[in-house]
């Protein structure tokens, strides 16, 4: 299959696509997920989420060496279904592998941007569940709170809301 | 279409959206981000066709493929919509001229059909979502009340669309 997604968001043939399709693609410019032989692709992320996806690893860490905090791994959640988590909590792995098994990922976080509020909040929140991930925190900047669901016969169950208070970085005045 | 898509970095506007065209895929605009998917094997596009002369002993104008604005920057394609008063040279039907949206999905596919649309037409207060599996010929029908989608019996679809007949999804499926 031929596939030119360098710089564009689009490829220009063979869709559906496959995972050996995906994997093909190597780096985009652009986050890229496979979806049952669809992808989604989403703008890069502004300064203001990186900020929050970092604080967010350095809360997570809390001084464990026994976990790897991941930004930007590609996850397969199932056969053909590859998802690009903000952030993922495992324990030890295959560091060089293209891809990550949900079954070593024990939380998985987003921080919903504007171009992936409805994938965030409804696609991932089912998919993660089906994919037997433990944890998913969610963190809402139009909210300014971060939401944590546990998964309970199947589906993600809310179980705390925090702020996001204290995730601010140097900001220029105008 | 390679011309006129590479160079066009995301977010996407609607106007940069609907400046792509034609394109060979189902290109799908989610408040900025790009939804791609493949136009569908010859057993979806007769499912479609089967569906839609259904629907079309119904109220309203049965149409497939065309651009629907949920809200500013969310623009979906959806298999088949059933609409009312509509500008038909506009590249555009807006959510609020739509009253049915129906879906063929294939069950090897189930995510972005039964989750991601699902919310999406929810969201934009779309009344009823047909969803068709193509394999199975599995029918069901949701109705939204208040801003969830609940399910509802065939006789229930028949009464509310005005159908001469109720809608059976093996009937729709092409011949073995």
């Amino acid at each position: 299959m031929t596939m030119l997604l360098t710089d564009s968001p689009l490829p220009t043939t063979g869709l559906p696509v496959t995972e050996a399709d995906y994997l093909a693609l190597g780096p985009t410019g652009s986050r890229v997920e496979l979806w049952d032989g669809s992808l989604h692709t989403c703008p890069r992320e502004t300064p203001r989420h990186q900020l929050i996806v970092g604080a967010l690893a350095v809360a997570l860490r809390a001084g464990r060496a026994d976990m790897n905090i991941l930004a930007g791994v590609a996850v397969r959640l199932d056969p053909g279904r590859i998802a690009v988590p903000d952030l993922i909590v495992t324990g030890p792995i295959d560091l060089d592998a293209e891809l990550v098994e949900a079954a070593e990922v024990r939380l998985v976080c987003e921080v919903v941007s504007h171009g992936s509020a409805a994938v965030d909040r409804a696609m991932k929140m089912y998919c993660y569940a089906a994919a037997g991930i433990s944890w998913y925190l969610l963190a809402e900047q139009e909210y300014n709170a971060l939401y944590s669901y546990v998964l309970s016969g199947g589906v993600y169950i809310q179980d705390s809301v925090m702020h996001l208070d204290g995730v601010t970085g140097t900001q220029s005045d105008n | 279409m390679t011309a006129t898509v590479f160079g066009n970095p995301l977010p996407l506007t609607e106007d940069e959206f609907l400046a792509l065209g034609e394109t060979q895929q189902r290109v799908e605009l989610i408040d900025g981000s790009l939804l791609l998917s493949g136009r569908g094997a010859p057993r979806h596009q007769y499912v479609v066709q089967a569906l839609a002369t259904v629907l079309r002993a119904g109220d309203g104008h049965v149409l497939a493929a065309v651009n629907v604005r949920l809200r500013p920057g969310r623009i979906l394609i959806p298999d088949l919509i059933v609409a009312a008063d509509i500008d038909f040279d506009s590249p555009l039907v807006e959510a609020t001229s739509v009253r049915l949206v129906a879906e063929i999905f294939s069950p090897a596919s189930p995510a972005i059909a039964e989750v991601l649309r699902m919310h999406c037409y929810a969201a934009a207060g779309i009344r009823w979502y047909l969803l068709l599996d193509q394999e199975t010929a599995a029918l069901r029908g949701y109705e939204l009340v208040g801003e969830r989608y609940l399910e509802r019996s065939p006789a229930i679809m028949q009464q509310a669309l005005n159908l001469g007949t109720r809608i059976v999804g093996a009937g729709l499926l092409p011949p073995d």
